[in-house]
């Protein structure tokens, strides 16, 4: 197939067409690799749709601030001396320069580097050095920062997105947010602080490849074969990915997934050893468990401690597993970034959240038992299909045996790849739909 | 009080440092796990030294004896895909410079060191300050009470680390 020209919607469309094919079962090695394809990804996908950005208590105080690049764009997220969290592209409205170049701090202003423009933590434009040069009709109120097009607080998660649209969070998330509202129901006060920062991590590889990996559980008893150290925890962990498993994938709308482990946890008794559950042996626990059935109720309360946390994934960019919300961000065509950020519980004892910290960086650091595999094998994984372009990946797991449920999710077994053929679905729905500012982007993504 | 470790044997700290490394590099798990002492130890690669503020910070790695047990346990399985081959790792170990530690007869080591690892994949390149902590044990020998290894390339994105640093 000869292509000479990516620069039109058809032309993309006709390649996706032609390479992403879910309800098939297959998808061709290109769509990882080809540069073209990952340019109008950016435009389409990442410029597009809803991304995780941060969250608020990354900047607890006033004139805390964080930077960082989601969806290709660098922004800043900021708390203002009056208390509000804003969000802003690190980008001067004079000639373009960083205007905050640091990961982190506090700031009641943001100075240019270059020429000394200088913005308030409400993104406002304070002042510029020798303002007369620019004549009478220079007005510095009307030259903010710019903002993302679209910004949304969902219980604290921040998210973003480059499009102006309709849809807003809620409506675009769906029925994943009782999922999403477990992760923070763990906490006595329903709310969690991001307050221990992140591990940074390189991924060899293409965004997606991270993004399968993420709805896939077929691979936790054989990838993550090491990551148990001890028999109890390997027994309980390969039950719940066994092919007798009655734990589940469910697929949400807008390619998010859950993988549900609790229908074989209630089916056997048990908890998730890693879970945030893990016993209720020591006091601090204990009043755990107590303040969060203060807040839910008995029974709700001791059934979302003992059950433990979800495994979503919000697609395309954050993953919310155990205690921690991992970032994923794409850098080039065969090279990503992931973010890793363990989120702590308001109103339990130190103790609590210092086994939810240790527990991340056993399993999910750089040098994590668990994520530390999952890197290698992914990387092995984009070697191995840039030099096999002409070959397909097989997604056909379980698409015969989908239960499609009155709500419109759709569930698969749980090492079923129900999960991510929803997410290809998605990924189809969004690169042969682009409005027009996503195609004016697509020219001028670097390939 | 006896004198200190320091002042004594700062060439036998330097030549249990040179151990130390050298075993880390050929993946010698069993014979460096034999170097700590199992209650006191301490296998930090920590972010906060970059970091401001009051609070404990995320690290890449805070192991106690139980937890070094186990992440050796892992790379002796045979299933640690990330290292499977083992890295081939060559470091550096410069300018150690051995203080009195915080007991008698104990000593506080601070080298630099860079450490180049190949993989099929790639190559990368570590390096950083590296503050061990040492005491005798009653046999004579050192031991190792603490080491915590301060990447420069901590808050950069970091390749998965699967050797011992």
């Amino acid at each position: 197939m000869a292509i000479t020209s990516y620069n039109s919607t058809s032309t993309v469309s006709t390649l996706i067409d032609e390479w992403v094919r879910p309800d098939e079962g297959k998808v061709s090695n290109r769509i990882y690799t080809d540069p073209n394809i990952y340019a109008a990804e950016v435009a389409r996908i990442w410029r597009t749709t809803w991304l995780y950005a941060g969250h608020e208590s990354e900047v607890a105080e006033r004139g805390q601030y964080v930077t960082r690049n989601v969806g290709t764009v660098p922004i800043i997220i900021a708390r203002s001396e009056a208390g509000d969290v804003g969000v802003f592209l690190n980008v001067c409205g004079h000639r373009g320069n960083t205007v905050c170049h640091m990961a982190a701090g506090q700031s009641k202003t943001f100075k240019c580097a270059y020429h000394g423009w200088t913005y308030r933590n409400d993104g406002e434009l304070a002042g510029v050095p020798y303002p007369r040069a620019y004549g009478a009709g220079f007005n510095p109120a009307e030259m903010p920062l710019h903002r993302p097009a679209r910004v949304a607080n969902y219980r604290g998660l921040i998210f973003i997105s480059h499009s102006p649209g309709d849809e807003t969070i809620e409506e675009h998330l769906g029925h994943v947010k009782p999922s999403i509202d477990r992760f923070l129901d763990i906490s006595p006060t329903g709310r969690v602080r991001m307050e221990v920062g992140s591990n940074r991590i390189a991924l060899n590889c293409n965004w997606k490849v991270f993004q399968e990996n993420g709805s896939d559980n077929y691979h936790a008893n054989f990838t993550h074969l090491s990551a148990f150290v001890n028999d109890t925890q390997r027994k309980l962990a390969a039950s719940i990915s066994r092919d007798a498993s009655k734990a589940v994938v469910n697929l949400f709308e807008h390619g998010n997934t859950e993988l549900d482990f609790r229908p074989e946890q209630r089916a056997q008794g048990m908890v998730l050893m890693t879970g945030n559950a893990t016993n209720t042996s020591s006091e601090a626990d204990a009043r755990h468990l107590a303040a969060v059935k203060a807040r839910l109720g008995d029974e709700a309360g001791e059934t979302l401690y003992r059950e433990g946390p979800p495994l979503i994934y919000l697609y395309p960019n954050a993953l919310i597993i155990q205690q921690d919300i991992r970032r994923v961000e794409p850098v080039s065509v065969d090279k990503s970034e992931l973010i890793m950020t363990p989120a702590m519980l308001e109103g339990v004892d130190d103790a609590v959240n210092e086994a939810r910290l240790s527990r991340h960086e056993a399993a999910y650091g750089p040098a994590g038992f668990i994520l530390s595999d999952d890197l290698e094998i992914m990387a092995r994984n984009y070697r191995s299909v840039v030099g096999a372009p002409d070959q397909w990946t097989t997604i056909t797991r379980g698409i015969h045996r989908e239960t499609a449920h009155s709500d419109g999710v759709v569930s698969g077994h749980v090492t079923d790849e129900t999960g991510v053929r929803g997410a290809w679905r998605e990924y189809i729905r969004l690169m042969t739909n682009p409005n027009e500012q996503a195609l004016a982007i697509e020219a001028t993504v670097t390939r | 009080m006896s004198a200190t470790l320091s002042r004594l044997d700062a060439g036998e700290v330097t030549e249990f440092i040179n151990r130390e490394g050298d075993l880390a590099d050929k993946h010698q798990y069993g014979e460096w796990l034999a170097l700590w002492n199992p209650e006191r130890a301490l296998y930090l690669i920590p972010m906060e030294w970059q970091q401001t503020g009051p609070s404990r910070h995320v690290a890449v790695i805070r192991d106690n004896y139980a937890r070094l047990g186990d992440r050796i346990r892992r790379l002796q399985s045979g299933n640690a895909h990330m290292q499977d081959p083992p890295s081939l790792l060559c470091r550096v170990i410069s300018l150690l410079e051995v203080t009195d530690g915080p007991e008698d007869q104990s000593a506080t080591a601070r080298s630099k060191f860079v450490c180049m690892e190949a993989r099929p994949d790639r190559e990368v390149l570590w390096g950083g300050e590296v503050i061990h902590t040492l005491g005798r044990r009653h046999d004579g020998h050192l031991e190792m009470w603490t080491k915590e290894v301060r990447l420069v390339n901590v808050a950069r994105p970091m390749q998965a680390l699967g050797f011992i640093m």
